[in-house]
């Protein structure tokens, strides 16, 4: 179940949740190390957002631990950052894309303190970096969805962040915006960083993720695509296997995706355009 | 007196006016500034219960020959803090639990009121406001207050707006949001009480969240939304009181009705027609 790795920048060991009787999630444990793009993939109640959140440490695990470079995650939170699902945001509030970049900066710059020009020149190289210096005057709730997570991963990347977490990366985000999304977390894992992310969304876990962790409640299967996504384990994670994107029965969907690369699932219906 | 001097300054012969227009003016600075977060949060009802649940509070304070204040000020507090409590751990909806409160206090208030026998002050002035009859204790106090407000909302802006905008990415990186939750009730809390003063129980949601409405209209950005709000928040409670003490009215109600009227303004202005938008376009490019 465990990936092999040295040196994770994330382990996360025998994590165990059981929210009001129910078994949430069952000893579940993977690490992920520098340079990786994780996918999680599941069925919704599959325990992927309970699992982002016990990583985050938003949640207390009922068992097990994780930890970050080796240490607990309330000795390394800056080094994690997290974007959040769009509906847990109040894009009610007037903030440009640099205002949401520049709370990245917020624990460096401290309690009763303005961010000064070194907060200001992190904020820009990270818009920069997520190509949305242009745009940092634009109010993020009248930003598309996948503006809007460019902009929080800028925030991530102004932090200093070195493990990113996305929970359901791509819902709300359009066909076009997706393929820009995916390609600057490429790109941030090639420059170190560890980006776990969940998805609906199996053809782009397939084509851009270099590893895959299979979750329903417990880890049915975690390792490359190629491996992992088969028949059996979608069998496993959804009761049927009508979620591949090709139906290539009994070989991995990772070579179809490259063929094929259809989006699926329910984030290709998003339009990801604008406050609601 | 020239015929323009009288109109401003022919009030202040009375030092009681003079009192008035520091503590409208305080209340029009500090309302709007926490009812930006009112606005943006969705906590306009919460706001409102609050000047409706401290009536207890402050008809004891009156039995007991204190100033209301300190019995408001607790009771205020006490009740925000419940009130975040109840929706974080008992599982009733927000408004549900506001609701059962506010009655509940509100009622006993009343109660209070007709069973003592009467109390130095009337129920109309504590339903309107009487911001006329502030002592320059009264002033003192609010003033201390607003100084302590305005310090926390200026000296936190960063943790406050970050625990407002996305509260799951403000805990990750370790803000303890559910203090910052509390505190910003705490604040909900003293300024409701403080503007009691000025618009009274029924009026304060006016000053807390209307100016900051308009000023959210017309400004698209937090810290600058605040400030505009706090323009409108003192020109409310001041051209209120202007007009109150020439045309002889309530002042809450006739604050009230000016905050109302610079929101239709701020309306307006937000949807002005397409030719007006483009002409100011056009001059500012010249």
């Amino acid at each position: 179940m465990t990936t092999a790795n040295d040196n994770p920048s994330i382990s996360v060991e025998d994590v165990t949740v059981v929210r009001g009787g129910v078994l949430v999630l069952d000893e579940v444990s993977f690490d992920a190390g520098p340079n990786s793009l994780m996918g999680v993939v599941g069925p919704n109640g599959a325990g992927k957002s309970t699992l982002f959140n016990v990583i985050v440490s938003l949640l207390p695990p009922t068992e097990g631990r994780v930890l970050v470079h080796g240490q607990p995650i309330a000795e390394a939170r800056q080094l994690v950052a997290y974007v959040p699902q769009h509906e847990r945001v109040n894009w009610r509030l007037p903030m440009s894309a640099l205002d949401v970049t520049l709370l990245g900066r917020t624990r460096r710059v401290g309690w009763f303190r303005r961010p000064g020009r070194a907060d200001r020149e992190a904020a820009e190289e990270a818009l920069r970096q997520v190509q949305m210096w242009d745009r940092r005057d634009s109010l993020v709730g009248e930003l598309s969805g996948g503006q809007r997570q460019r902009v929080f991963v800028a925030r991530a990347l102004a932090q200093g962040a070195d493990v990113l977490l996305l929970d359901e990366a791509l819902s709300g985000v359009d066909v076009a915006s997706q393929e820009a999304l995916l390609s600057l977390l490429v790109e941030l894992r090639d420059q170190g960083r560890t980006i776990i992310m969940s998805s609906h969304d199996i053809s782009h876990m397939a084509r851009h993720c270099d590893q895959c962790l299979c979750l329903n409640c417990h880890v049915c299967a975690c390792g490359p695509p190629a491996e992992v996504l088969t028949e059996e384990t979608m069998l496993e994670l959804y009761g049927h296997f009508s979620v591949l994107p090709a139906h290539g029965h009994g070989r991995s969907l990772s070579e179809h995706g490259h063929a094929h690369g259809h989006p699926h699932g329910p984030s290709e219906n998003g339009d990801g355009h604008g406050p609601n | 007196m020239d015929p323009i001097s009288q109109l401003f300054l022919e009030p202040f012969q009375y030092s009681f006016m003079l009192r008035a227009l520091i503590v409208s003016a305080l209340v029009g600075i500090m309302c709007p500034v926490v009812g930006v977060y009112v606005v943006t949060r969705g906590l306009g009802f919460m706001g409102d219960a609050l000047a409706h649940a401290v009536l207890p509070g402050m008809v004891g304070a009156f039995l007991l020959g204190l100033s209301p204040f300190l019995g408001a000020i607790p009771m205020a507090i006490a009740v925000a803090l419940l009130i975040g409590y109840l929706v974080r751990r008992a599982g009733l909806a927000e408004d549900t639990s506001v609701g059962i409160i506010f009655a509940g206090l509100f009622a006993l208030g009343l109660v209070m009121l007709t069973a003592s026998g009467g109390i130095p002050v009337s129920l109309e002035d504590l339903l309107l406001g009487q911001v006329l009859g502030t002592s320059w204790n009264d002033v003192w106090v609010t003033l201390g207050l607003a100084v302590a407000v305005l310090a926390l909302t200026l000296g936190l802006h960063k943790e406050l707006v970050f625990a407002s905008f996305d509260p799951s990415g403000a805990s990750v990186i370790g803000l303890p949001t559910d203090a910052l939750d509390y505190l910003l009730l705490g604040m909900l809390a003293v300024v409701v009480v403080l503007a009691l003063q000025a618009v009274g129980v029924i009026l304060v949601i006016s000053m807390l969240i209307t100016p900051a409405a308009a000023a959210l209209l017309l400004v698209g950005n937090f810290p600058r939304a605040m400030a505009v709000a706090a323009l409108f928040g003192v020109a409310s409670a001041v051209v209120g009181l202007y007009l109150s003490y020439h045309y002889n009215l309530p002042s809450g109600p006739v604050m009230a009705l000016v905050a109302s009227g610079i929101f239709i303004l701020a309306v307006g202005w937000k949807r002005r027609p397409a030719w007006l938008a483009q002409r100011r376009l056009a001059t500012s490019e010249e």
